[in-house]
């Protein structure tokens, strides 16, 4: 059954999602087709016009890329769980913890893309510039004292992964307390979601403190890889952070499938 | 014989609103139920305690003696009050869904109905009328073979000419060994088709009885002895 929510889940979604995506890497080569323009045919003035009207184009995209995915994947959840959709997806004969994780993979994917595609539409627009030049001496200089970049870049890689899955769950979470308050549902959600939020934060602060409070600022302030400690820190602080979300991600999984399966009361 | 559906002193509330109170009921396979009463009285609350989709605040609900669950909702076809297919979705697509989710779906059937009703399957969904768009959903819930159609207001939001093709539609799809219960307050309309009255007033079940022994023991249609009984 999870294969056919899935199924069902990426048919519903796609469209949109990958008609954004597709707007984005647009404005990325059109911003890569003025840059290159604006400074080999236009002099002057005109060319600092043209790079900062498409700049500020292109980081409005992006912005509204990112947003206007987690906006959706989130309205999705709600719309189709509690909304009149929830009508059809709650008599399927389906387990609640299988609904739960459809949309969760769906919507941790999609927002993970979202990044992904901001990513590689930063770089098309950067393309023929001297970004690389400039990142080349610093990957050097890892490699010398025996960092692995590749190694950074996933780590870096897995723990937004990691927050894009977590930070769907904690919505879900919200989601599913927000409407037992009846006469005011989505106040009671972005209450409920504050106030996991806050918990969130407190919980980060209590895991990762030892690590940051201690070491941080001799540490992070001036990076210095010839530092023995530095890698020590960097690897304590990818592991609190994966706990931190384990620990989130738990707990808002459990939250979200309590009420959806033990108290669902679709009005 | 075991009972299809069954409540144990069910009671529903919404904070401080009783929506059912201390309901018991038990309902036979192979019957046509009419679950009768006035707005408000209580029967959608009732149909959605069935599917799951509320949850009792005491008591509880039990579908062929399991409580609302994954193996319940594959025995039950339901059709709610409401409209439930995504804006994006072909008929086509919709008719996808109950064939990828509900083993006792029958396509073919289906398809004849929403030929008969004269609906294109390529259509989009949101693009069909109100009316269209329920005689889609009636139709595929009338297309499982299923052991408990909980049909709520079919003939609510239609014109009269209408409710004749949806009721007929029940009576000559719905699987035999299947029980049905339909929740009205347009009770003229389906008394017809109708093997027993389930009465509901204020959140209690007033009276169960057969269509038969209402009008045997009142001399009255189902309809007349409702409107007589519960007359504000």
């Amino acid at each position: 059954m999870l294969g056919k929510l899935l199924k069902l889940e990426f048919k519903s979604t796609a469209r949109l999602f990958l008609l954004v995506y597709a707007g984005m890497i647009g404005v990325a080569l059109l911003a890569l087709g003025v840059r290159t323009l604006a400074e080999s045919a236009f002099p002057g003035s005109l060319s600092s016009i043209l790079l900062s009207a498409i700049s500020i184009l292109f980081v409005l995209t992006l912005g509204f890329g990112f947003i206007a995915t987690s906006i959706a994947v989130i309205s999705r959840f709600y719309k189709n769980m509690l909304g009149d959709e929830g009508y059809l997806m709650f008599t399927l004969p389906v387990k609640t913890s299988r609904h739960i994780i459809s949309k969760l993979i769906t919507s941790s994917l999609w927002s993970f893309l979202s990044i992904l595609v901001i990513l590689l539409s930063i770089g098309i627009a950067l393309i023929g510039t001297n970004v690389q030049a400039t990142l080349k001496p610093f990957f050097a200089e890892m490699r010398a004292f025996g960092y692995n970049p590749g190694l950074y870049i996933g780590g870096f890689f897995v723990i937004l992964l990691f927050s894009c899955i977590v930070g769907m769950i904690l919505w879900y979470a919200a989601i599913s307390i927000g409407p037992r308050v009846t006469h005011n549902r989505l106040g009671g959600t972005i209450v409920a979601y504050l106030v996991i939020y806050f918990a969130y934060q407190i919980l980060g602060v209590l895991i990762l403190f030892p690590i940051y409070g201690l070491q941080m600022t001799e540490l992070m302030d001036v990076y210095d890889f010839s530092d023995p400690n530095l890698q020590k820190f960097l690897l304590s602080s990818f592991l609190g952070v994966i706990l931190l979300n384990v620990i989130s991600g738990v707990v808002g999984y459990f939250i979200t499938h309590r009420m959806l399966d033990k108290r669902l009361n679709l009005n | 014989m075991d009972s299809i559906l069954e409540c144990q002193a069910l009671t529903k509330r919404f904070g401080h609103f009783t929506a059912l109170n201390q309901i018991n009921l038990r309902i036979m396979p192979g019957r046509i139920i009419g679950l009768l009463g006035p707005n408000g009285s209580g029967k959608t609350t009732l149909i959605k305690l069935a599917n799951g989709l509320l949850t009792p605040t005491e008591g509880q609900i039990l579908v062929a003696g399991r409580k609302p669950g994954p193996e319940t909702k594959s025995i039950v076809s339901y059709l709610p009050d409401k409209l439930y297919f995504d804006n994006w979705m072909h008929v086509n697509d919709c008719l996808k869904v109950f064939s990828d989710f509900y083993t006792d779906f029958d396509l073919a059937k289906a398809q004849d109905m929403l030929q008969t009703l004269r609906i294109d399957p390529k259509a989009l969904f949101r693009t069909l009328s109100k009316g269209t768009k329920e005689k889609v959903q009636l139709a595929l819930v009338m297309s499982r073979k299923a052991r408990l159609y909980l049909l709520d207001e079919p003939i609510g939001g239609v014109d009269p000419a209408s409710r004749d093709f949806i009721l007929n539609t029940i009576i000559t799809n719905y699987s035999k060994e299947g029980t049905v219960i339909i929740s009205t307050h347009l009770i003229a309309d389906i008394e017809r088709v109708l093997d027993d009255a389930v009465f509901m007033m204020n959140g209690c079940i007033d009276r169960a009885e057969s269509v038969e022994n209402i009008r045997e023991n009142y001399g009255k249609s189902v309809d007349e002895f409702f409107r007589e009984v519960y007359k504000c």
